[in-house]
This record gives C-alpha cells, structure tokens and sequence, in this order.
C-alpha cells in the first residue's frame, strides 16, 4: 500500500515547508519565517478548505515535480507558471483531485517569483517553536531545516473527491506590477538628515540580485549623508518591512526570514501587502516609496484581510 | 520614555540613552509589565539595548491606545523583577580554538594569557539575544581588551566561538559568518531546539567564563 502524501521527484531550486511562522520568540533570537506572500500562501490554503495556520510549500521559481501517494486534494496560488498534471495543463488559483500516482508539475514562473502548493488536511511535519515554518539560516522547520530534496516524502491525509474551487482571475489579490511601496515613516526617521529623506521618498531603486528571503537589497543612486545618528546607534529589533540604510546608503528590506536585531538606521516600514508583492518581484523590478501614515496603514493591512475573508471562490 | 511608530503593528519604546544594567532593568519591568496588562494585544517582544519592540495585533489596538498603555506602565527603574540566573561557561583559551588571541595581546601590549584571565576575570550582563537563535550580546569588556570588530568578516566562525567586538563578549551559538574577535571556544551548547529551554541564556542573566585547558576542553565534546 502507497503512504499518503506526495514524494518529491523534483525539488526546484527553493521549495519550502511554510506556515505561518513562529511569532513569540524574537527574544530568543529566532525569526518569524512563514511565506513570503502571505496572501497567495492564505488563498492556497482556503481553495483547499484549510485553516489559514497550515503548513503548505512555498515554491520559488517552479520546477518541481510531485507524485501523489494516494486521493488527495491540492490547491495552487501566486505566481503564474505552467502547471499540469499528469502533462495535462491545470489552472492556478484552483484546487486539484489527484489520484494515487498523479504528477503534479509546476513549471518555471513566467509572472511574480513564488508560488504556494496547499494540500487538503495539511502537510504533516513536526513543528519546532509550534511551527513548521522552514528557516534554512537557522536550520529550523520543514522536514529537516532545509529546502526540500529529491526523494523527500511529504506526508498529508489522504481525501477524496471532495469539490475543487477556483479563484476567477477578477477576484485574485493583484501580486503584479509592483511599482510604488507604502512605507510608514518611522525608527529613526526624525534623525536622519531632511535630504536624505527627501532622497529616499523620490529616487527609483531597482531590486537587486543578492535579494532572498532575508533581505531584498536596492540599487541606484545610493542615499548620501546618513548624519551623526549611525555612528551612536545602538542594536535593536527588526520587525519585517523595515527599511535599513547600511553605510553604502542602498535600503535594505527585511523580509521574512530576517535577523531579529540590527544597528543600521531605519527610515520606516514597508506595509504588510507590499512586503508581500515585493517578495513576488524579480531581480531588476523599479522601486519607489511612498509614505503612508500609520493609522492608514493599520485600516489598509484591516481591509486586505477583510476582502480575504469576504471573498468567496467559485466552484471549479 | 520616546515611543515611535516602527510600522503598521509595531512600535519601539527607547527607555534610556544608553545600554546599562538600569536599562536593563527597565526593559525586563516593561516586559512583565505589558504581558500582563495587554496579554492578548500583544504578538512579540523584541528587546535591544536600549528599547524594546512592540509587535501587536491591529485587530485588538492601535499604536494611539497602546502608546498610552505603555506610558502609564513607566518602569520606574530600580531592579524589582530580580536578577536573572548565574550561568558559568568554560572556555578553551588558546591561539588553535582563538585566532585572534594573539591580535588582542598584541594590541593591547599583553600576553595571551593575560587576555585570557582579564576576559574570564569578570560576569557580564546578558543586555540582548538576536543576530541568530540564542546569540547573547554580553558586556561590558575590560577596557585593556576591547577591540574593533574586524574591517572584513570572516565567512565561517565555528559554533561555540567566544568573542570580542568592542566593548561586547559573545558566544556564536551555531557556525555563521562574523567579523568579531575570536580568543576562544565553549563546548557547551548554547542552543538546542530540542530543548523546553532553547536557549541556555535569557536578557538580564549574568554570564561568567572559566577557563579549561585542550583536555578537559575534548572530554567536554568540544571540537578543534
């Protein structure tokens, strides 16, 4: 008899076990992790009729192939690729019936970078700090601390020919094209310079090359004159959005998997929904920034979850 | 108390100007102080030298009300939570397990040992865990041994590495890259996920360091 779950026959470049991530324990030095597009990661799980809280994949540029061990039911959401099974195309944004045997490939993402694999009843991995969240820097979560290998086993509960749904393409948060980030002025934005503030609120930056799931690095024309306040800063938390301004003056984004203190000057933080867009972007991407007050930034990251919760999908 | 907006559910509350162990104390008092008053507000807490992170749920408060909160829970200084606990680390000190030994002595005009036994000759306070899980910033260094961090880091320190950056001591907890000073190795394991108590370390503990020599160093399972 076949185990439940899926075997893994290509593992991709980055595929990762992820849930929401380990909240409570910055104090211990231990990052949040989780998705990095929170919102596809929330809509794979729904289209599968789980709970927001589980542990899926986050695949990062495609190329992974998956062979079912027994009836399952998955759901895909993010960003767009050739998907098929069994070399029949399917659609993203939709929940699958696979029968035992099936290959489910996702092929190289032609839009946004990353895109979230659910399996109805949830992946089955022990959960370290209470989730199962891989941080590969840390060696925490996922199967063993790492991406996923070739000839990985991911065991799930097997289910049958339960209703598939689909998410219209009307309906799907928009992951694409990203060109201004709101950002909620903050940290050390009274004590950098006026100029460089001025700077940093009207020159394009692209995304660089060395961006991952710590950090997203900008380039372009570097912010001069951080002022006497690097000098004396002392090391503090970092929460996920916060832009740092290292020595070379290139903002660095924390993402996801980001250290938990830094000593760099911070000018603000990315609100939630465009952390999440941004982690959907490519190398090269335009970046600009717009300041965003807090109290709007509270009922925009309000409204994001509302219109999740308050969407429904259609029946596929 | 200086409380800024840190994003749309953060906020950072500075306590003190500088890093001391009555900043400390104060951000121990507004931890217990906040996780009692607004238990279900609050989602993290990340603490640094001197302030102290507020991550929170939008859906339960916003920065106006919590800042209040916060305002009208001012530690008022002094060390009612109690000191932490006394943690004692051996160390192998020597040029094989500390690579930089000789650069400090040199610096400083001493002799390895006498780095060595300045280093261990004092407890350290535990003033911020962060960087990687159960990394603990420790201080202060005796002035005759601070040194500056190296201009470029090394891309591999071994787990359990002792090391100095200035006025701050540390122990790498896993292998990672850093440019801090190393004098020397603990074959204690700092970090174990395994554990009900990841992390043998907590803020506000003091750390003191005695040293051992390459044999008692390998029977405690320490690796060259």
């Amino acid at each position: 008899m076949s185990r439940s779950g899926l075997a893994v026959l290509k593992p991709g470049p980055l595929t990762l076990i992820q849930d929401l991530g380990r909240t409570g324990h910055f104090r211990h030095g231990i990052t949040v992790g989780g998705p990095a597009d929170r919102l596809s990661f929330l809509w794979a799980n729904r289209l599968c009729g789980n709970r927001a809280n589980t542990a899926a994949l986050e695949i990062a540029i495609g190329g992974v192939e998956l062979e079912a061990g027994d009836h399952c039911q998955i759901a895909l959401a993010g960003g767009d690729g050739s998907i098929s099974i069994n070399g029949r195309p399917k659609a993203n944004w939709c929940s699958h019936n696979l029968n035992p045997g099936d290959i489910l490939a996702v092929g190289l993402l032609q839009q946004g970078l990353r895109i979230y694999l659910a399996v109805r009843g949830g992946f089955q991995v022990a959960e370290t700090f209470g989730s199962a969240a891989t941080v590969v820097r840390e060696g925490l979560g996922g199967l063993t601390g790492e991406a996923l290998q070739k000839g990985h086993f991911l065991p799930a509960p097997p289910s049958r020919h339960e209703p598939t749904f689909f998410l219209p393409p009307g309906k799907r948060p928009g992951i694409l094209p990203l060109s201004h980030l709101m950002l909620v002025p903050g940290w050390q934005y009274r004590d950098l310079p006026r100029a460089l503030r001025r700077d940093f609120f009207h020159r394009p930056f692209r995304l660089s090359r060395d961006t991952d799931r710590m950090g997203a690095r900008l380039e372009g024309d570097p912010l001069a004159g951080r002022g006497g306040i690097a000098e004396t800063m002392l090391s503090e938390g970092l929460v996920a959005g916060a832009v740092q301004i290292p020595p070379d003056g290139l903002p660095i984004v924390m993402m996801a998997d980001h250290q938990t203190m830094g000593g760099y000057p911070k000018i603000g933080t990315v609100i939630s929904r465009d952390l999440w867009r941004l982690s959907q972007s490519r190398p090269g991407t335009e970046v600009t920034f717009a300041p965003v007050s807090s109290v709007r930034a509270r009922r925009m990251a309000r409204q994001v979850i509302r219109e999740f919760e308050s969407t429904r999908p259609d029946r596929a | 108390m200086d409380i800024r907006v840190a994003g749309e559910n953060a906020l950072i509350v500075y306590l003190a100007r500088q890093a001391s162990p009555g900043t400390l104390s104060k951000i121990r008092q507004l931890i217990r102080a906040l996780e009692a008053a607004c238990p279900l507000e609050i989602v993290d807490l990340n603490p640094g030298y001197h302030s102290l992170v507020v991550v929170y749920d939008n859906r339960r408060t916003s920065f106006a009300r919590l800042r209040n909160t916060i305002r009208s829970l001012e530690p008022a200084g002094g060390d009612t939570v109690g000191a932490g606990n006394r943690v004692r680390l051996p160390v192998y000190y020597a040029p094989e397990s500390g690579p930089d030994l000789e650069r400090i002595a040199r610096r400083h005009g001493l002799g390895v040992d006498e780095v060595a036994r300045i280093h261990s000759g004092r407890p350290y306070l535990v003033y911020a865990m962060g960087f990687a899980p159960g990394f603990v910033y420790l201080g202060e260094v005796d002035p005759r041994i601070a040194t500056p961090r190296h201009k470029t880091p090394r891309l591999k320190v071994p787990p359990g590495a002792v090391a100095i950056a200035d006025a701050q001591t540390a122990v790498y907890p896993c292998e990672s890259p850093g440019g801090w000073n190393l004098v020397g190795r603990c074959p204690v394991t700092l970090f174990d996920p395994a554990n009900s108590q990841p992390a043998r370390c907590a803020v506000g503990d003091e750390v003191s360091f005695y040293p051992i020599d390459r044999e008692q160093y390998l029977a405690m399972g320490g690796t060259l």
